[in-house]
């Protein structure tokens, strides 16, 4: 046999090239988002899979040791992120199912005596050497906003869904402590940790305390506008300087599909301008995946970090993953399916019984991704 | 081609398997949670077979579509050359 001219081995290799190419481009990606229509509509048997994983989770013990971040701080925010999330999502999932408010609403009211336990506040705690529940009436400038802002909004949301939550109290406590230390500050900005301000953490501080105090809420609202949001991109600054008020980092994917989020709560306009501003400026898609980077083109970029979890070729997977709340929201159906794809290939997903866990998640993913895939769609 | 074909199929199966066994088994000792959440204290060992389960994974989700298509476009075009071979030498 003749062997083949050269020209017709480059075509063999052509094709045999974009043979390979093609399917890349077309079928994982569909394959991954298969499930994304029926979770965009709030499939109860999905959802109920998830919060089933969740629960076994949430209601084996659960302690700092289990996370491994290498920073018994950082152990210590997972484990009350853990709670926290897995709160934000049994809460909305009975709201969404009102059939399953008595199953749901016991596991809201457990993750939140588990956030009250001393060993979940203890991250709080050892950054500012006093407790943030017994410093609620006084203020020494210790504003404790990374604990109570977060906390408070749990709470808030629970009332909402009971309002005769037994909560009520506490709640009240922290919304008027918060409200002072708001009103005090001259940035409207309260610290998370000693001389650490995140906008963030103080868009949960706003939304916990939003219902009741509407005035102060526009205040802020306006405020942040006009001075924590970048005039570029529109995406919330990171980090600022705890006096001045100043930039003290880029705007940030995390920070900015996280506080979309939040806001959601208490402004719904201001959540929509964030996913907004973040799906133009961060969203992208690799092979029809969707993914989100950390920094936008014209910041220069740094690495991960405990935010922004790893960042690969500049996506982040915090911000991806906090995104797919943003675009459920606010109803855009197209990034929730390529959000979902993404999550679907890196989480690997694992259906046992009646029980979903995304493997790669560990505790604190699969509440965040509790909370993120069934976060309330604002009305439109 | 079908020795070909049979060889090919071994190991997609073998490939798809490997991910499933993988997945199962990671997951019941809740180690492959640690690739997002790395630090100095994790262990090396925990990391690597986060690693592996991961580009398995990738593997078999992103690429093997891809591998299939253009290993059967190859072994077609493989054989249609084969089967115009011996007309061509007996035209020359």
């Amino acid at each position: 046999m003749n062997p083949m001219p050269w020209t017709k081995r480059l075509a063999a290799w052509a094709a045999g090239l974009a043979a390979f190419l093609l399917p890349l481009w077309f079928v994982p990606h569909r394959w991954c988002e298969r499930d994304s229509a029926a979770w965009f509509r709030g499939d109860e048997q999905l959802q109920a899979q998830l919060a089933s994983g969740v629960e076994r989770l949430v209601t084996n013990p659960l302690a700092r040791a289990h996370f491994k971040t290498g920073s018994a701080q950082f152990n210590g925010e997972w484990l009350f992120g853990t709670y926290l999330m897995a709160g934000f999502g049994f809460g909305q999932t009975a709201l969404e199912h009102p059939q399953w408010r008595a199953r749901h609403l016991p596991l809201m009211e457990l993750c939140i005596e588990r956030i009250l336990t001393g060993d979940v506040r203890a991250f709080d705690r050892e950054m500012w050497r006093n407790d943030p529940l017994d410093t609620l009436d006084r203020d020494t400038g210790h504003d404790h906003a990374a604990y109570l802002g977060y906390f408070n909004l749990l709470l808030s949301f629970h009332r909402q869904l009971d309002p005769n939550s037994k909560f009520a109290p506490l709640n009240d406590r922290i919304t008027t402590a918060l409200v002072r230390r708001v009103e005090r500050s001259p940035t409207m900005l309260l610290q998370s940790y000693p001389a650490e301000v995140y906008p963030v953490d103080n868009a949960a501080v706003i939304a916990s305390i939003g219902p009741q105090h509407r005035p102060l809420v526009e205040k802020w609202i306006a405020r942040c506008r006009e001075c924590y949001l970048d005039s570029k991109t529109g995406l919330l600054i990171q980090a600022v300087e705890p006096h001045s008020g100043a930039a003290a980092d880029s705007p940030r994917g995390s920070g900015t599909a996280l506080a979309a989020y939040f806001l959601s709560f208490a402004d719904p306009r201001l959540s929509r301008d964030l996913y907004r501003a973040a799906q133009t400026h961060l969203a992208d898609t690799v092979f029809g995946f969707g993914v989100v980077r950390e920094y936008p083109r014209h910041c220069r970029e740094a690495g991960g970090d405990i935010d922004s979890g790893p960042v690969i070729l500049g996506y982040s997977v915090s911000a991806t993953g906090f995104l797919i709340a943003g675009s459920r929201i606010h109803g855009d159906s197209e990034e929730f399916a390529r959000l979902t794809a993404t999550a679907h290939l890196f989480g690997a997903p694992l259906q046992r019984a009646d029980r979903r866990e995304y493997v790669t998640g560990g505790p604190l993913g699969n509440a965040i991704l509790f909370a993120m895939l069934t976060a309330r769609r604002s009305s439109p | 081609m079908k020795r070909r074909l049979i060889q090919y199929a071994a190991e997609i199966i073998g490939l798809v398997a490997l991910h499933f066994a993988l997945l199962h088994w990671l997951a019941q000792r809740d180690i492959v949670s640690v690739i997002f959440s790395t630090g100095q204290h994790t262990p090396r060992w925990m990391i690597a077979s986060a690693v592996a389960f991961l580009l398995v994974r990738l593997l078999v989700l992103l690429f093997l579509p891809g591998m299939i298509l253009s290993r059967l476009v190859m072994l077609w075009l493989d054989a249609r050359r084969r089967n115009r071979a011996p007309v061509e030498e007996h035209r020359h």
